[in-house]
């Protein structure tokens, strides 16, 4: 059984959340076993993940496990399920509804637009806040909120279906003004445990999975940790002994011109400092590997090199857009709006691209992290480009995205193996990208399907930009070749290199068993 | 039925309880159906009423009763059952054990007083010591709350469970002005299919007495003995019922007219003219308490008098039989009481009579305790008086003794003075209000001596000490003139008040 580790699924997901989901569909269409786990708490978590198309039953909580919810049938709590006194006076706030009792406010039933209740809260007749009750999206009350007499949450219960507690919260100040969260698991298979902070418990959590026949199906589990700066620790200290995979998702180290003695991407430090305790490290690229092999190739981790990125067959085999079709002179970047993407560089580049090629356009497309998106639509005013450059925010239909543009440009400083590249290739974009520490190598093939351009070098940037607008035979040409070559991130070929880990891990476990 | 409406049963009571289990007693012999209700959370409660000789049947609690476990039994939980991580250390210790996760404390286990190793609570703490949840065991056997903690270090937030373990109840604490926890919420949970709100633990209480009310369908009497939480409670109930309020305590404070005196301050609302139609009878313990409130109140309320003392009527115990010159006590150690006086009484008949003891039975608070033995060590009586402490049960103490002195200022009727007198100990007794003259026929079965004349009483003490035979004659008559509060003799009193 693989166990794809991750600390939360939200709405909104890093590459990492989308390289998870692609893994689990290869394993299913491959019948691996496996299952994405997850540690935060969300009451809108199945409908999140339902959403990207995860079963309930290859999902595993942290909260769920304890809670005992994992598959829940899913029922709309409306206001008359709730056991109201009707002698209350009722007045609305907009979908909500406030509850008053002599005068005072007793209650207020929070609702979403759809009428479901999505909060209870209780009041006392001093107008104190003392509890919330939440309800899960599936119709329970998942978690209640307490409220010490500071008004801070000092609890948190999250409830079994009926009504008990299965793990309290508590977060308190230390000395230094530091909140302490720790968590008390309630009759847990019969017994009590206090833990002093989230690691302990996911340590505990993660310990509970692999010996459960329920979840484990008696399979070996095989753990692929693919935020090890979240779960490291916990992983890394479980009692029980299973095989252990790290997977890189980034370059791994700070400063690519020195990759023997550069320090360590923090994301990695933890867990690269005890390269000795894993059983696996995965890297993305077969550069990745090389410089993987050259840092850590004598240490006792084995090293595989497994791209994430992976192209479904109803992909590689769905007809090839008509290139006259596509939208003349559009060009996209699809990624974080975020410092390490470097979309100023594009920007400044696009001021010589405008003014060679008026009619080209540039969408942005990506969510915002931190304030890098106000900086760069300031960036586009201040340029006059607001008339060819447009900021499109996050979507879920990139592939229509890509099928009306010609062009995709990366002009990222650091990546890990940019899912965005590899997808874009799939949908026939030519692709311009900086040649970094890792992935664009990988995926474009210089001067075939796009062209690899030098990290801060914005002339060069917007002369291949120009160049390859330009002359609008070649890039149809371009595009028919990135369809062929995205067959190397075929589902087929994806699925090979994992072999080798499973054998790996299959290995591991006879010898184990034979001693 | 019968209830008798109190606030709790401690493992040391005042007079109000002590009154009440006689009472109920008094009731289960002459087979009238009749039970002790108190308001207060109580997770010992049913090992404690065992001490004083009371059933699960005769006792009423409120929180027992949302929860469906007035009756209920089960053992005491041992510690050795308790399901923690295998992962933690145990220390070892008779009241309580600490447990740790390497080096990090991790909880406590406190066990129940008088117990060995049964589970009464457990403390868990987080990482920096802040106590965050208390796990609450009812001594029969059961969790029966949760208890949640804040950034302050009170409790905010309790949630109560059956022996099934589902919640029946949910109280909220908040912050007084002078940073004290007032309970500002109860939610009781789907009772009889409703969820219902109180903002106070009166409110609830009301709402109790009411459900109790209609739990049967008898016609039931609710007598409020503790004022200050009952009265109001037990008049505020909105089901039909008689609602009498007994009182413990003098009506009127210490030197005010008890006909046109200011009211005591438990008893200015209950007893004002709004809401003094609410109630269908007033008890009184003595018959002068009851002569001086029928000429306040004229017709406005029924006043009924009914000893809350009970004779005992064992085998006599002649003084021969009884330790020479032992003078006793029994009663809280306060200087309301004036503790003070009797061991200066005390101090003077020893120094005529050296073979005299003083032995004092009763708890006190710890500051007025301290002075008091600073008394004794002053006056060089060290080994002569002693401080006995509380016993639940304090009927061999009396047989052993062979005078009983009372030094109070006020009172309804003081319990004791009933149990020395049941018991043939003659009573010297200042002549306050209310009880000493009603019990102490002068040069009978005692003497009532005049209120503060400290020397009166020494002379009156010695002299009778010095007297073996009028002492023996005292304590022949102090049983003789007991009868009139044995058992059937306040059952007949009780009968005013059940046929009226």
């Amino acid at each position: 059984m693989f166990y794809f580790l991750n600390d939360n699924i939200q709405e909104k997901k890093s590459g990492i959340e989308h390289a998870q989901i692609k893994r689990l569909n290869l394993f299913n269409q491959f019948q691996v076993p496996a299952k994405i786990v997850t540690r935060q708490f969300a009451t809108d978590l199945h409908k999140v993940t339902n959403a990207a198309g995860i079963a309930d039953r290859q999902l595993i909580n942290l909260y769920d496990y304890f809670q005992g919810t994992r598959e829940v049938k899913s029922k709309k709590i409306r206001i008359q399920n709730l056991r109201l006194d009707p002698s209350w006076k009722r007045v609305p706030d907009g979908d909500s509804y406030n509850y008053y009792r002599h005068n005072n406010r007793i209650m207020y039933v929070k609702r979403g637009s759809d009428k479901r209740v999505q909060n209870v809260q209780y009041f006392d007749h001093f107008g104190k806040l003392l509890k919330v009750d939440w309800y899960d999206d599936r119709g329970f009350i998942s978690v209640e909120h307490a409220y010490d007499w500071d008004g801070q949450i000092a609890t948190e219960n999250y409830l079994r279906l009926d009504g008990s507690i299965a793990i309290q919260k508590s977060r308190l100040l230390d000395k230094r003004g530091q909140a302490v969260e720790s968590y008390h698991l309630f009759n847990y298979r019969g017994r009590s445990y206090q833990f002093a902070n989230f690691d302990e418990l996911t340590r505990f959590f993660f310990d509970e999975l692999v010996t459960d026949p329920d979840i484990n199906d008696n399979d070996r589990p095989v753990l692929i940790t693919d935020r090890s700066y979240e779960l490291g620790w916990s992983v890394l200290h479980m009692n029980q002994h299973v095989y252990r995979a790290f997977q890189l998702h980034n370059s791994h180290v700070n400063d690519v011109t020195d990759m023997i003695h550069s320090p360590l991407n923090y994301n990695y430090e933890y867990g690269l400092n005890k390269f000795d305790c894993w059983d696996a490290v995965i890297s993305l690229t077969s550069q990745q590997d090389r410089d993987m092999h050259d840092r850590f190739g004598t240490g006792k981790a084995k090293l595989f090199q497994i791209p994430g990125p992976i192209v479904p067959a109803t992909q590689l085999n769905a007809p090839h857009v008509d290139f006259t079709q596509r939208q003349p002179y559009h060009v996209i970047m699809v990624a974080r709006l975020s410092p390490e993407k470097q979309q100023d560089h594009l920007i400044r580049a696009w001021q010589q691209v405008h003014e060679q090629l008026p009619q080209a356009t540039l969408d942005f497309w990506g969510y915002e992290n931190g304030d890098t998106g106000k900086q760069l639509k300031q960036q586009v005013e201040d340029a006059h480009l607001t008339e060819s450059i447009k900021f499109r925010g996050y979507t879920n239909d990139v592939a229509s995205v890509y099928d009306h543009a010609q062009l995709s440009v990366l002009p990222s400083r650091a990546e890990g193996l940019p899912l965005a590249l590899v997808e874009a290739q799939s949908h026939g974009l030519p692709i311009i990208a900086n040649d970094i520490h890792y992935g664009p190598a990988d995926v474009v093939v210089d001067g075939q399907d796009g062209y690899l351009t030098q990290n801060g070098d914005i002339d060069g940037l917007a002369t291949a930009i120009t160049t390859l607008l330009s002359d609008q035979t070649q890039l149809a040409q371009f595009s028919e070749q990135a369809y062929a070559d995205s067959e190397r991130y075929s589902e087929t070929n994806i699925m090979k290199k994992w072999q080798n880990l499973i054998a790996d891990a299959d290995q591991w476990y006879q010898t184990r068993e034979a001693r | 039925m019968y209830y008798f409406v109190n606030q709790y049963i401690l493992s040391q009571n005042s007079s109000v309880e002590h009154a009440e289990f006689a009472r109920v007693k008094l009731f289960q012999q002459f087979e009238t159906p009749a039970k002790i209700v108190t308001r207060d959370f109580d997770p010992v409660l049913h090992s404690t009423i065992k001490k004083f000789g009371l059933a699960d049947d005769q006792v009423q609690n409120m929180f027992d009763f949302f929860a469906g476990t007035t009756d209920y039994t089960g053992e005491p939980l041992k510690f050795d059952a308790l399901h923690l991580s295998t992962d933690y250390q145990f220390t070892t210790g008779n009241n309580f054990r600490t447990f740790s996760d390497g080096g990090r404390t991790v909880g406590e286990v406190h066990f129940a007083p008088g117990t060995v190793a049964r589970v009464r609570t457990i403390d868990y703490f987080d990482g920096s010591g802040n106590l965050t949840l208390r796990e609450q065991y009812d001594i029969r056997g059961f969790k029966t709350a949760d208890e949640f903690f804040g950034q302050d270090g009170q409790m905010h937030y309790q949630a109560l469970y059956r022996p099934d373990q589902t919640k029946y109840m949910e109280r909220y604490y908040v912050k007084s002005t002078e940073n004290t926890p007032i309970n500002s919420l109860n939610r009781l949970i789907n009772y009889q299919g409703h969820d219902y709100y109180f903002d106070t633990i009166d409110d609830l209480f009301t709402f109790f007495l009411d459900q109790l009310n209609n739990s049967t369908a008898e016609d039931n009497t609710f007598i409020a003995d503790r004022p200050a939480m009952a009265n109001n409670p037990v008049m505020d109930m909105m089901t039909p019922a008689k609602k009498m309020l007994w009182l413990p305590i003098n009506h009127v404070a210490e030197g005010n007219d008890p006909v046109a005196g200011v009211l005591s301050g438990v008893y200015q609302q209950a007893l004002n003219r709004d809401n003094i139609g609410r109630l269908d009878g007033l008890i009184v313990m003595t018959a002068q308490q009851k002569a001086d409130l029928k000429k306040r109140f004229k017709r406005q309320i029924k006043i009924y008098q009914v000893s809350g003392g009970i004779a005992a009527t064992g085998e006599s115990v002649p003084m021969a039989q009884r330790q020479p010159n032992r003078i006793i006590h029994v009663g809280r150690l306060g200087f309301d009481k004036q503790i003070d006086q009797v061991i200066q009484v005390f101090q003077g008949i020893h120094d005529q009579i050296p073979t005299a003891t003083l032995t004092l039975y009763g708890y006190g608070e710890g500051a007025d305790v301290a002075k008091f033995e600073e008394q004794v060590k002053n006056a060089g009586l060290e080994g002569l008086v002693t401080f006995a402490g509380y016993l639940p049960d304090t009927s061999s103490v009396y047989e052993n003794a062979q005078l009983y002195l009372d030094c109070a200022r006020i009172d309804g009727q003081p319990l004791s003075l009933v149990e020395a007198l049941g018991h043939g100990v003659p009573t010297l007794a200042y002549d306050y209000p209310y009880g000493p003259s009603d019990l102490i026929t002068n040069g009978k079965n005692g003497y009532l001596i005049a209120p503060n004349t400290p020397t009166k009483m020494i002379q009156t003490a010695v002299k009778l000490l010095k007297n073996p035979a009028r002492l023996q004659k005292m304590s022949n008559q102090a049983y003789e003139l007991s009868r009139a509060v044995d058992a059937q003799h306040v059952w007949k009193q009780w009968q005013t008040v059940i046929k009226g």
